[in-house]
């Protein structure tokens, strides 16, 4: 015969298990499908008419319908290869679900500690500082409720109070553990698909592409520079090169994709001029393989590849804040001869297409004897005289693009005026390509290092000329100036459908002075998270260690880690435990006690529950030469301990004549 | 199985005997405190796991950094769970001794030192039954624990386990502490009719209870004695004498007021000591003086509370 107590979950505890929830849920919902969103919100509503006694929990049939419908559901949404989104949603319904079983105590329990890992997924998709604030606060929250699991009597703030001081203990050790611990690599290969929306530039571009990007408020990078920053003018930062065309869509030539590999500048037969500049690139996830770096980038990181056509690549999709270091020389020389192969895709194009675009071409080269240095100048002087209008919202072009663009809208936006460019001096038999990439950048000079939106994309061309190799062209130049000089926000917001979707935009009113330099200081202190934190990884960690502890081997450290967490966590268990005995005792009491250790060192040891009269009683016939001071010392003690209208200045005096009674006694 | 079961108990009791022996009074230090995981404890250990591995094959910071944070969390409650059941004192007061069947009840005293620590969800686990307790604002508090009883004898609950896992449930700080408590346990009462008395016919019980009580006619005053039903004290007298006299009163059949061992109708001997108990109970009851002739032991006639759990004890003893 036992009796078992059983714990219900007490209401407080109910609400605050909810409320952490939601909580956790909440950033997950912006990438969760519509439907899981109705079963999660469906649930918390169920649970919370339970909670208030409207209706039962479901039997485990229904649960189990629920759950393997939802499963069902997740598969179709996602398809089979399941990626973390796929997985985190996976989490999220059964995590949902799980409310609907919460009724036990240990089910509460089980709940909340799904709550802080439902807490930690969010990081794979966002590490931006704010949220992390708010990601550590859920934490907090969970701890909290936690406590009131374990003690349903205490008061939600007790609770948020003790949770906070865990929190506040713990960090030291936690502080010392993140920056020490060792940083392994993956230890397998994940299929990381990263966001499921590609955000940027991708393989191949319709003239519109760049536009819709154009109108995008969205950081695409942001790079570090280690020396001077180069000019405005310089800063075009290529991404991938496009030698193949269809009559509609420039991509990148299957050759070069399937040749990604690192090569040397010898081997593409390239020579710089030092010296380069230095810079670390932080890229915003693409779930695309491309980086970004100015001309002519040279990488020294394992998992990034120099590729033929001079872009960097790497070779898992990017599925968070990825960081590399390049080195870029400005002023170079490419591969001043091309081989026939090379030649042939560089001329390559649909050649029953754009006819007079073509005749034009061909018309214009004759006239310049064949030069191509010339044909390009006479076709950039066109874009610029001309009544070419440089605008992010063309009109539609259908068939035949370059034809209806060059002759008949004249409208366009950069890719427009590359693809044009490039389709002319192809025709007319100039090796050359579209470049696409970021141009240009806003400097934040608090923290040197440029910030590339996406706004910032661009396309420009590349002409190959005898003997001088690859030269960039950028027709936009040719067209808008001010698009170059000034990057673009400068150049198009005044015009009207610069970053029209994002009426709050900050960029959208940089012009005023205070605007820029708070979105200069959120951006700072953003950028500074993202490079000491975020960006903490096993090659800053070595570079660190390096620093600080020179020729240390890895056990050591790893040794000395463990050994500073023991230290931490015994100061704090001495902190923690350690009674302080003393406090109690005030200074008469202290004056008593050490009266009686005098006694003590003569032999005469006072009983436990031996009150001091009779202490002094058993004392006077052993010591018969002090007695007055012993009667003294009792009387005293006694009058001060227990006399109301004692006044502190009283007591004051009584403990030092108690002392003084003390040594009189010690003496021989 | 059963025999090396019982092999691993003696040696863990002789061990904990060792380690925490028996007192009626223990105050909680390292030496009877055990802190392990729980249940719970076990499966969030798996989630930082799965959470450390995740961020190392992800290669993000912030979950690493998040993995670190609660690791540290949870190494540092277990501080927190051992400083909730450290300086517990728990001291043994008194047993209330019961018939088999029945719960006695064993009050314990939970203390604080005055500037000592809060004692939050202590889990009180003794003899099968379980019971929340906590030493919050207040500095003692007591405990009654109604343990459940089976034989008469000597009942002794074994060992106290007070357990909390305070603040995170993860951690769960225990202790077995004996107190060296037990209590007598009376047999079962059964209702049996009085055995046949010389001369007299066969009687109903509430004839023969009526009986006894129907001549309890006052016969005199005797000088008062301890034990005495202070309902018989014969106060008029003491308040003009100062003295203490007893008023007696007699029953018709002297006899009837033996209860023998060998008269009673079974041949079975818990069946015996039950009956006999229930008439205990009975004549106590209804404040009659009795005397009991055990087999090795007899109890001269007498009344009162005293004389009664004498009498009771001397059952559950025999």
């Amino acid at each position: 015969m036992s009796v078992t107590v059983h714990r219900e979950i007490s209401r407080n505890s109910l609400t605050w298990i909810l409320v952490t929830n939601v909580a956790a849920i909440a950033p997950h919902v912006i990438r969760l499908p519509y439907w899981l969103i109705a079963i999660c919100v469906g649930c918390l509503l169920y649970r919370v008419m339970v909670f208030r006694g409207i209706g039962s929990f479901p039997n485990k049939w229904w649960c189990a319908f629920l759950v393997l419908s939802g499963g069902v559901g997740i598969f179709l949404h996602y398809g089979i290869n399941l990626g973390p989104e796929a997985g985190v949603a996976l989490l999220i319904m059964s995590f949902a679900m799980k409310m609907l079983e919460m009724n036990r105590f240990r089910n509460a329990y089980i709940q909340l500690i799904l709550t802080y890992f439902v807490v930690a997924t969010e990081f794979l998709f966002n590490s931006s500082f704010y949220m992390t604030l708010y990601l550590y606060g859920v934490m907090l929250m969970i701890t909290a409720a936690l406590i009131g699991l374990s003690e349903a009597s205490l008061s939600s703030w007790k609770m948020l109070r003790l949770s906070f001081f865990l929190s506040m203990q713990a960090l030291p050790v936690m502080l010392i553990l993140f920056i020490f611990f060792p940083r392994i690599s993956p230890l397998w290969a994940l299929n990381m698909t990263g966001p499921t929306e590609t955000v940027g530039l991708r393989e191949s571009m319709t003239p519109a592409d760049i536009a819709k990007l154009g109108r995008m408020d969205r950081r695409a990078f942001r790079a570090e520079f280690f020396g001077n920053i180069p000019d405005q003018e310089q800063l075009y930062w290529r991404g991938l090169v496009f030698s193949e065309f269809d009559g509609r869509t420039w991509s990148v030539s299957e050759n070069y994709s399937s040749l990604q590999r690192s090569n040397t500048f010898y081997q593409l037969n390239i020579s710089v001029e030092q010296p380069g500049v230095e810079y670390s690139v932080m890229l915003e996830p693409t779930d695309q393989t491309h980086l970004f770096a100015l001309d002519m980038p040279q990488v020294y990181q394992s998992g990034i590849n120099f590729n033929r056509d001079f872009t960097l690549t790497t070779g898992q999709p990017i599925a968070q804040l990825f960081i590399y270091s390049v080195r870029s020389f400005l002023h170079y020389q490419a591969q001043p001869t091309l081989t026939d192969r090379q030649r042939v895709r560089e001329l390559q194009f649909p050649s029953d297409t754009n006819p007079r675009s073509q005749a034009l071409a061909k018309k214009w080269m004759q006239e310049v004897g064949g030069d191509p240095e010339q044909l390009t100048q006479k076709i950039l002087q066109w874009f610029g005289e001309d009544q070419f209008i440089y605008t992010l919202s063309p009109p539609a072009l259908k068939n035949d693009i370059v034809d209806r663009f060059l002759f008949d809208t004249k409208q366009g936006y950069c890719s427009f005026y590359a693809g044009a460019l490039v389709f002319l001096l192809r025709s007319a038999g100039v090796p050359s390509r579209v470049v696409v990439g970021y141009m240009g950048g806003e400097i934040n000079p608090l923290g040197h290092y440029v910030v590339v939106n996406q706004y910032d994309a661009h396309a420009w061309a590349e002409v190959w000329l005898e003997a001088k190799g690859w030269v960039r062209v950028d027709p936009t130049a040719a067209v808008a100036p001010e698009r170059i000089r000034d990057s673009v926000q400068r150049g198009l917001s005044e015009k009207a459908d610069f970053l029209k979707d994002y009426p709050l935009s900050l960029a959208r009113y940089r012009h005023s002075a205070l605007l820029r330099q708070m979105w200069r200081s959120i951006d700072y202190a953003s950028f500074s998270w993202q490079r000491a934190v975020v960006g903490y990884d096993e090659d800053r960690q070595q570079a660190l260690l390096k620093h600080y502890f020179k020729n240390v081997s890895a056990l050591s450290i790893a040794l000395g880690l463990f050994a500073v967490v023991m230290c931490l966590l015994g100061v704090l268990a001495w902190w923690l435990l350690h009674t302080r005995k003393s406090s109690h005792h005030d200074v008469l009491d202290r004056a008593y006690v050490d009266f009686c250790g005098v006694c003590a060192q003569k032999g005469l040891t006072r009983k436990p529950g031996e009150t001091p009269y009779q202490f002094a009683r058993r004392l006077r016939p052993a010591m018969p030469t002090k007695g007055v001071q012993i009667d003294e010392i009792t009387q005293l003690y006694m009058q001060q301990q227990y006399q109301a209208s004692a006044s502190p200045a009283d007591r004051q005096s009584a403990v030092k004549r108690l002392r003084q009674l003390a040594k009189m006694i010690g003496r021989p | 199985m059963l025999i090396k079961n019982n092999w691993f108990k003696s040696r863990w009791l002789s061990w904990l005997n060792k380690r925490i022996p028996p007192s009626q009074s223990v105050q909680l230090s390292q030496r009877q405190i055990f802190i392990f995981l729980t249940r719970n404890g076990w499966m969030a250990s798996g989630v930082l796991l799965v959470l450390f591995l995740g961020a190392v094959n992800y290669g993000n910071s912030l979950i690493l950094g998040m993995a670190f944070w609660l690791t540290a969390i949870f190494l540092v409650s277990i501080f927190h769970t051992y400083r909730n059941l450290a300086g517990l004192t728990i001291d043994a007061l008194r047993v209330q001794s019961c018939c088999a069947g029945e719960r006695a009840r064993f009050y314990i005293n939970l203390s604080r030192p005055e500037n000592g620590q809060q004692h939050l969800a202590l889990l009180l686990t003794w003899g099968g039954v379980q019971q929340f307790s906590e030493l919050t604002n207040q500095l003692s508090t007591t405990v009654c624990m109604a343990l459940p009883t089976r034989q008469r004898g000597c009942f002794q609950p074994g060992r106290l386990n007070i357990a909390s896992s305070f603040p995170l449930g993860l951690f769960r700080a225990w202790t077995w502490i004996d107190l060296d408590m037990a209590c007598w346990v009376y047999p079962k009462p059964l209702p049996s009719p009085l055995p046949r008395l010389q001369g007299a016919g066969e009687m109903t019980e509430a004839q023969l209870l009526n009986r006894v009580l129907g001549v309890d006619d006052f016969e005199g005053l005797q000088t008062y004695a301890p034990g005495d039903p202070l309902k018989h004290v014969h106060w008029k007298v003491f308040a003009r004498t100062d003295e203490m006299f007893t008023k007696t009163f007699v029953a018709a059949h002297q006899p009837q007021r033996l209860l023998d061992w060998s008269k009673m109708p079974s041949d079975h001997l818990e069946v015996k000591l039950s009956q006999l108990c229930y008439w205990i109970l009975q004549f106590a009851e209804q404040h009659v003086s009795f005397a009991l002739h055990l087999p090795g032991e007899k109890v001269a006639l007498g009344s009162g509370d005293l004389h009664c759990q004498r009498c009771l004890i001397a059952l559950a003893q025999l």
